[in-house]
């Protein structure tokens, strides 16, 4: 699929918006909330080899943020907004400055311990984050300017800001990816002592990249809770980032759009095999290995990898 | 003043003492072949100077300052710029995008978040420049990755020069080249403006001899000899400990 067959998502978006039910919309919603999430991550794996396992946390860790401004404040949607993404800057920033030190399995495992770091957070401090029960009770979205205020906690309204969020964090992805820092980052992944030898600070690159993907994540993640009405610390759990990574796979590395069909795959499955079998995370496992066998470079790039002789 | 001086460098790996007290001085837009046999110390007094690698003693400096301390990028971006013994291009990218890359950084944009036109428009003239220079203007949207191995080292050298660097360092650039091909390459350092001082290392000695304005010769961690071609070959201690007494 070419980047801009995506224009054939708009119509059927546009049908989805006019006819689509309730539940439809929100499960659309929470694609595109979620896909957003992913296809930041896609930046970092994608173009800068960055694979990350506490990507889920600055996602997460805005969805909180999110929530509680929500709760505690009556914040509209774009307060939340704003705090959602510098809470996901800041802790790509504070993951970014550990992380980028290392390469491959170290920034692995660092992405990890610092995404652990924000579950810990969640989990044990039960008077602010609910602990182990969540955050229920999210209020309705309201968007305020000036004196006036507009519902947006209905489905169809959800899906348009879902949808425009994607859109528009797509946009900026790929702009990002054409500017001179996204070239970079791919040089970087590609040969880094060199850029280092041209000139180019490689971890300052990273950490740009990471805060960059972390405003995007957290974007994302202050629009999750009134969509899903609930945030967990599942949500911010290393889990979910081994999960994002997994849809990532699904659509496609590297190709940003791909995020979004991994996403859905993955979320349709869940929720529709879920309700036939309890072991529908082996149907998962079984379509991710076929995927890597047969379409290694994602859904959204079909083809057969010849067999090396 | 000297562009590049270095005073008293040692280092060791473990017990091996590699390189054993270098004094050596470059001018400004001086060529010099940096000589010796395998295992000389070459590589490595390249790694101390590029910041790669930190001396156990000694100093480095650069247009009259004093390198400690600072990185390989930091030292780059003051103009003393390397390459390496293997072809490192950016084999993802198209070749007019491994110049750009490298220039846009010498032009202050090489972190933007924006395309930015003056920049842009900048680095692709210079990419071009150097591109017909080398007469592969016509490679300019081929990817680095599936140029044959004769035209990566020629673009390796290529995104060298695109940063504008005063001081490049080119560790064995004609490797696997034929003889006119490394003629080719090192005419090129002569042609480009503005024209950088070269540090040469390469194991093709009627090439460094008939490029290079000086020579320094190394053999067990220990400059031998230094000063034009012709007295370089004309040294008995030259002759003993490299060309074999052949010269």
């Amino acid at each position: 699929m070419r980047a801009h067959a995506w224009l054939l998502c708009l119509p059927l978006a546009g049908l989805l918006a006019l006819f689509g039910g309730d539940y439809h919309l929100r499960f659309a919603a929470e694609i595109l909330i979620t896909g957003t999430a992913v296809m930041s991550l896609d930046i970092l794996v994608g173009q800068g080899r960055l694979v990350s396992l506490g990507h889920a946390a600055l996602f997460g860790g805005a969805a909180y943020v999110s929530a509680l401004l929500a709760i505690h404040a009556g914040a509209g949607l774009m307060p939340v907004l704003l705090a959602g993404i510098a809470t996901g800057m800041l802790l790509a920033l504070v993951m970014g400055l550990v992380a980028t030190r290392s390469v491959d399995l170290f920034f692995l495992i660092l992405t990890l311990v610092v995404g652990q770091m924000v579950y810990e957070l969640a989990f044990h401090w039960r008077t602010v984050t609910g602990g182990a029960d969540g955050l229920r009770g999210i209020p309705a979205l309201a968007l305020h300017l000036g004196g006036a205020s507009w519902p947006m906690s209905g489905a169809r309204s959800l899906f348009l800001l879902a949808a425009g969020l994607a859109l528009l964090a797509y946009l900026l992805a790929r702009s990002f990816l054409a500017a001179p820092i996204g070239r970079a980052l791919v040089a970087s992944r590609e040969q880094p002592v060199r850029l280092a030898a041209l000139g180019y600070e490689v971890r300052r690159l990273r950490l740009l990249a990471m805060v960059f993907a972390g405003g995007i994540a957290g974007a994302a993640g202050a629009l999750y809770p009134f969509v899903n009405l609930y945030v967990g610390p599942n949500l911010v759990h290393w889990s979910m980032s081994a999960t994002m990574i997994v849809m990532l796979v699904l659509g496609g590395v590297g190709t940003l759009h791909g995020a979004f069909v991994g996403t859905g795959l993955y979320l349709l499955v869940q929720t529709y095999l879920s309700s036939f079998t309890d072991r529908w995370q082996l149907l998962i496992g079984l379509l991710f290995v076929l995927i890597v066998i047969f379409l290694p470079d994602g859904i959204v790039r079909p083809g057969w990898r010849r067999r090396q002789a | 003043m000297n562009l590049l001086a270095l005073r008293g460098i040692r280092r060791s790996f473990g017990a091996l003492e590699v390189l054993r007290g270098i004094d050596l001085d470059m001018a400004e837009g001086e060529m010099l072949g940096l000589i010796g046999p395998n295992g000389a110390g070459k590589t490595t007094l390249f790694n101390l100077v590029s910041g790669f690698l930190p001396a156990d003693a000694g100093s480095v400096a650069f247009a009259g300052r004093d390198l400690q301390g600072l990185s390989p990028a930091a030292r780059a971006r003051m103009g003393l710029v390397r390459s390496f013994q293997k072809s490192l291009v950016f084999p993802g990218l198209p070749v007019v995008e491994n110049l750009a890359l490298a220039a846009r950084l010498r032009l202050g944009g090489g972190y933007r978040w924006w395309r930015g036109r003056a920049v842009a428009e900048e680095a692709a003239a210079r990419a071009t420049e150097l591109l017909d220079l080398a007469g592969l203007a016509g490679k300019a949207d081929t990817l680095a990755g599936a140029l044959p191995h004769g035209l990566q080292r020629v673009l390796d050298v290529l995104v060298a020069l695109a940063q504008r660097p005063r001081l490049l360092l080119l560790d064995e650039p004609t490797a696997g080249l034929a003889t006119d091909e490394a003629q080719r390459l090192l005419g090129l350092l002569r042609t480009v403006q503005p024209a950088p001082a070269v540090l040469l290392v390469a194991h093709d000695l009627d090439l460094v001899f008939g490029f290079c304005q000086r020579l320094a010769v190394l053999d067990l961690g220990r400059l031998i000899a230094v000063g034009p071609p012709d007295s370089v070959r004309a040294d008995p201690e030259v002759q003993r400990a490299y060309l074999g007494g052949l010269a």
